[in-house]
């Protein structure tokens, strides 16, 4: 076997020597190897090797001469040569008429014969005596024959050899292409190639993200966003105080490597302003991925340096499908994954207590990605006049509102929507008194903390900047429901509210309008989200006073109530304001 | 291999039916390819095309006979082409001229790349396991994912694959075969029993390459 395949080897390597060499010596090869033929060619050849006699035939059907010293001819213009060769610088003329033969030089192989007897090889002779005993060898230059009308045997085996093998390949070939295109080249049980995973879905609607509680059924959204809100803040505390590792259980290794190094300083005064949800990628069977995009304000301190920065980011959080949500008391709570040990029992990934490396994603969020997208050493832009958009667009309703409306009825038969909407004008004339006055704590009782912190960032933007947004003569002047949702621990609905008044920003040092209009008053509309927890009851309070016990909220109310102690807007009694949403941001 | 009994129907449902009693008793999720061929062996035809030239140009040259040379280099031509499209069509030469060491890597080299372009390794446990049946080149190459530990199965394991390889050599028909994959199960029951909460992650439905591709 390993014979034939060199065999092949050799043979084709012989194949392309001949091809190349075939041209260049073909005058001078037997058996015809000429590349004269019907008398239309001529040409002359040397193989001598440092001089060369060069010659011209002419034939009856055309001239050609070269600057020959002697010349040939062919009378049957089948094929005639000429060739001349020494080792010095001998030159030979040749004539022939059906054959060929040196005239002069007795060095110079001739042949006596006709073309028919070329198979003979033993008639090959040479012109003299030097070259007769080796007539039977090949002699060291092959000279050309000149044939007439014996090109039939080449074009019968032409005809009979290389067309039938030519035909008879590309039949075989055929048939083997048919052959294969019937059976197909082969099968799998299994399609090749993973069916193309969907790119991640931008989140267009928060509760998209439900698709979640399809493997965490205790999944809450408002959860989610709490945790996301404690996650950062504390997250970016730690890196810059280079402790990245308190929050280890929650941020990947390379991330955690990474906050480190892009650390410039200790951070304080950290206030997020905005939290988006971006996209949810479902297309790893084993975890979900979500991009959040942050937009905060801090303050970074090196030395005596203090720098506030404006700053916007995009995290990508991973979780492991098989994962569980946290019950709402620990939503904001940073501790094992876990076991719930303390965070500093996790050292290196792995809590002591329970023994388990919670940093990969499989019982938590887990940071996978950090893109800080703009870092700017300012704070928002707050003068100028930004036109109201959406307000004339027709309100989102969920198709489901009413059913989920009633289920709310059934499980607390004290519930009214004119009630709601009641609260809802107490929840927007406290906020537009502690808005314009700058008292921001008078809205918290009714705004979650999240919420409230947001706001709190504009306001301190505004303080930060000499400047006071006023919102005066605020009035509501109509509320339409858009939604209901539900979870296991908090019911929420959405109303959109249309509301009118003045809004505009004063420079406080000289009392002049940086934005909007103090004259003309302005049309708006926005959808607000309230939450109350899935297990409180009762009427729906319309007074300032605690949803628990009904002590009267004093002036500068804390979150929790100074009769019984209950933490006044954390929705567990009543309906607390968690989001507010722009017409042309809401999508339902 | 006769390619027509590896790639008809019966040989698919049965391959399917195997797969499907082996899954029954491991978690392991076992797939398995036929291709007619792991590589295009262009080479092989060149080389029969140079010999068919060869053939002719030798005789063109030294066989006692006159040729028109007009004629010679379409003859030349006409040879390797024709010896060429023999080449492709027939199996036979390939297996001649091509080294058995050389045809076993070539079909190891296509079933990793199977293995990653069907998308194997996407088990939760990566205990995907490729078996690859080339048909021209007589041969069979198992590629397992990581979570799938050979030495853990030790001998039951090779002696297994000694038995579809041996299958594959013989040119056994797809039953035989079908049957010497069947006791896939057992080393891999021991080592990766079927858990209760096992799914099929692999789809066990026959794909056509052709289609599939598309």
């Amino acid at each position: 076997m390993r014979l034939l395949r060199h065999g092949v080897a050799v043979a084709s390597i012989a194949v392309l020597a001949l091809t190349v060499l075939a041209p260049a010596d073909g005058e001078a090869r037997p058996g015809g190897g000429s590349s004269f033929s019907g008398g239309s060619r001529s040409g002359s050849s040397s193989s001598s090797g440092s001089s060369r006699s060069g010659s011209s035939s002419s034939s009856s059907g055309s001239f050609r001469s070269g600057s020959s010293t002697s010349s040939s001819s062919s009378s049957g213009g089948f094929r005639s040569t000429s060739s001349s060769t020494s080792s010095s610088s001998s030159s030979t003329s040749s004539s022939s008429s059906g054959g060929w033969a040196t005239k002069s030089d007795p060095a110079v192989l001739r042949r006596t014969t006709s073309g028919k007897d070329r198979a003979d090889k033993s008639r090959w002779s040479a012109g003299g005596s030097a070259y007769s005993e080796a007539a039977t060898a090949r002699p060291e230059v092959w000279p050309a024959t000149s044939e007439v009308g014996t090109g039939w045997v080449g074009f019968v085996l032409f005809l009979f050899v290389a067309v039938p093998v030519a035909l008879v390949g590309l039949f075989v070939w055929g048939v083997a292409k048919g052959l294969r295109g019937a059976l197909g080249n082969g099968w799998s049980t299994k399609a090749a190639g993973p069916p193309a995973p969907p790119p991640p879905q931008p989140v267009r609607r928060r509760s998209e993200l439900e698709v979640i509680r399809q493997t965490d059924p205790l999944f809450s959204i408002a959860l989610f966003e709490d945790f996301l809100y404690a996650l950062y803040t504390e997250t970016r505390t730690a890196a810059g105080a280079g402790h990245v590792e308190r929050v280890a259980p929650f941020i990947a290794p390379p991330v955690r490597v990474e906050l480190v190094g892009r650390a410039a300083g200790t951070v304080s005064q950290i206030v997020v302003g905005a939290m988006r949800f971006l996209s949810l990628d479902t297309r790893d069977p084993q975890a979900f991925t979500v991009e959040v995009e942050f937009e905060t304000n801090f303050a970074e301190t090196k030395g005596a340096h203090v720098q506030a920065y404006w700053v916007s980011e995009r995290w990508r959080l991973r979780r492991a499908r098989t994962a569980r949500s946290r019950a709402p008391d620990r939503a904001r709570v940073l501790d094992c994954p876990g076991c719930g040990a303390p965070i500093d029992r996790v050292v290196g990934g792995q809590c002591r207590h329970c023994r388990r490396v919670v940093d990969n994603g499989a019982f938590d969020w887990l940071v996978v990605g950090v893109e800080v997208d703009q870092k700017e050493p300012r704070g928002p832009m707050l003068e100028g006049t930004t036109e109201e958009q959406g307000t004339d667009l027709p309100t989102i309703t969920d198709p489901a509102l009413a059913g989920r409306l009633q289920e709310i009825r059934v499980r607390d038969h004290a519930f009214d929507t004119a009630a709601l909407e009641r609260r809802v004008g107490l929840v927007f004339q406290t906020m537009q008194v502690a808005w314009s006055g700058l008292t921001w704590e008078k809205a918290r009782p009714f705004l979650s903390d999240n919420l409230w912190q947001a706001q709190r960032y504009w306001i301190e933007a505004y303080k930060s900047s000499g400047l006071r947004n006023v919102s005066e003569n605020a009035r509501i002047q109509r509320i339409e429901l858009a939604r209901v949702s539900s979870d296991a621990f908090f019911d929420a609905i959405t109303v959109r509210v249309f509301a009118a008044g003045l809004d505009y920003t004063i420079r406080d040092a000289d009392g002049s309008v940086v934005g909007g209009n103090r004259t003309r008053e302005r049309a708006y509309s926005e959808y607000w989200t309230l939450l109350r927890g899935a297990r409180a009851q009762g009427p729906t309070h319309v007074a300032p006073e605690c949803p628990r016990c009904g002590a009267p909220f004093e002036a500068a109310m804390a979150v929790q109530c100074r009769a019984c102690g209950a933490k006044v807007n954390s929705g567990e009694f009543d309906w607390v304001l968690a989001r507010i949403e722009q017409d042309e941001a809401y999508s339902g | 291999m006769r390619r027509r009994s590896w790639l008809d129907d019966a040989a698919k449902r049965r391959f399917a039916e195997t797969i499907a009693a082996i899954e029954a008793k491991t978690s392991a999720e076992v797939v398995v390819t036929v291709r007619e061929r792991s590589a295009s062996y262009r080479h092989v035809d060149l080389a029969m095309g140079s010999l068919f030239a060869l053939v002719v140009l030798v005789t063109y040259v030294y066989a006692p006979l006159v040729f028109d040379d007009a004629l010679a280099v379409p003859s030349v031509v006409l040879a390797f082409v024709g010896g060429a499209l023999l080449g492709s069509a027939l199996d036979r030469p390939k297996r001649l001229l091509v080294g058995a060491d050389a045809r076993k890597a070539l079909v190891l080299t296509a079933a990793r790349a199977a293995f990653v372009e069907q998308g194997i390794s996407v088990t939760r446990d990566r205990t995907g396991i490729l078996v690859y049946v080339s048909l021209l080149e007589n041969a069979v190459a198992v590629v397992p994912d990581i979570g799938v530990d050979p030495r853990a199965m030790g001998e039951a394991w090779t002696t297994v694959l000694s038995r579809l390889e041996r299958c594959a050599a013989e040119g056994a028909p797809p039953s035989a075969f079908a049957e010497a994959l069947l006791a896939l199960g057992e080393p891999l029951e021991l080592a990766l029993p079927r858990r209760e909460d096992d799914v099929n992650e692999l789809p066990d439905e026959v794909v056509d390459s052709r289609v599939a591709k598309a």
